[in-house]
């Protein structure tokens, strides 16, 4: 009974050309072994790239440093001393609306600083270069 | 504020240590510009490898489409 059953659930499908349906089969199957294989290689390319990347980082910070020790051995001078050794240079002061102005400004830009988060590096370099921002406009 | 730009003379005690710092510096940004010419490669070859992929996902789409053609095919 259970045979019978069974008999009538097979089905016949006629295949015109199975040596072409074998050749699909296999080549479907040695793409996806390919893609596989692609797979594994941009998992490799994608470890190198990290490793390039945190050498990166330690370069720049390295670089950082050696940026910053050069800033600290130059000479530093007051405006009082900078007067004493070169007379012929002309040194304005800043006004003093435009001071009041300068530190309106930076109390709104601490307030700023201090609503974002603080410690993480994004912040920390993001006032690193306003810093550094700053100091150029002062030049 | 100085208002131009003109050359002074200014006494460097540590003259030779910075020099020797800017040569360091130098060489670090070398080593910099040759790690990201090396990431520019593996980007490259992570952009070939990507570009691959579709193309065989579009071969396997192909072939079994092919396939069902076949099979169900009178």
């Amino acid at each position: 009974m259970a045979e019978e059953e069974q008999e009538s659930k097979d089905f016949f499908v006629c295949i015109q050309n199975p040596k072409n349906l074998r050749r699909n089969l296999l080549e479907s199957s040695k793409s996806t072994l390919s893609i596989l294989k692609q797979v594994y290689t941009v998992k490799q390319i994608r470890e190198a790239k990290h490793e390039v990347m945190d050498s990166v980082i330690n370069e720049l910070r390295e670089l950082k440093i050696l940026v910053q020790k050069t800033d600290d051995l130059m000479p530093k001078h007051t405006r009082e001393e900078l007067k004493k050794l070169v007379p012929e240079i002309e040194i304005k002061k800043k006004s003093a609306s435009k001071r009041e102005k300068f530190s309106l400004k930076d109390k709104e830009e601490l307030a700023q600083q201090l609503q974002a988060q603080p410690g993480s590096d994004m912040d920390k370099l993001t006032r690193a270069l306003s810093d550094i921002e700053k100091k150029l406009q002062n030049l | 504020m100085i208002s131009e730009s003109k050359p002074i003379f200014v006494k460097i005690d540590k003259y030779k240590e910075i020099i020797e710092i800017v040569e360091v510096i130098n060489k670090k940004v070398a080593g910099v510009k040759q790690l990201l010419a090396e990431f520019e490669e593996l980007r490259t070859k992570e952009e070939e490898e990507l570009n691959n992929w579709e193309k065989n996902l579009d071969e396997i789409t192909h072939k079994i489409e092919l396939m069902k053609e076949e099979l169900s095919s009178e």
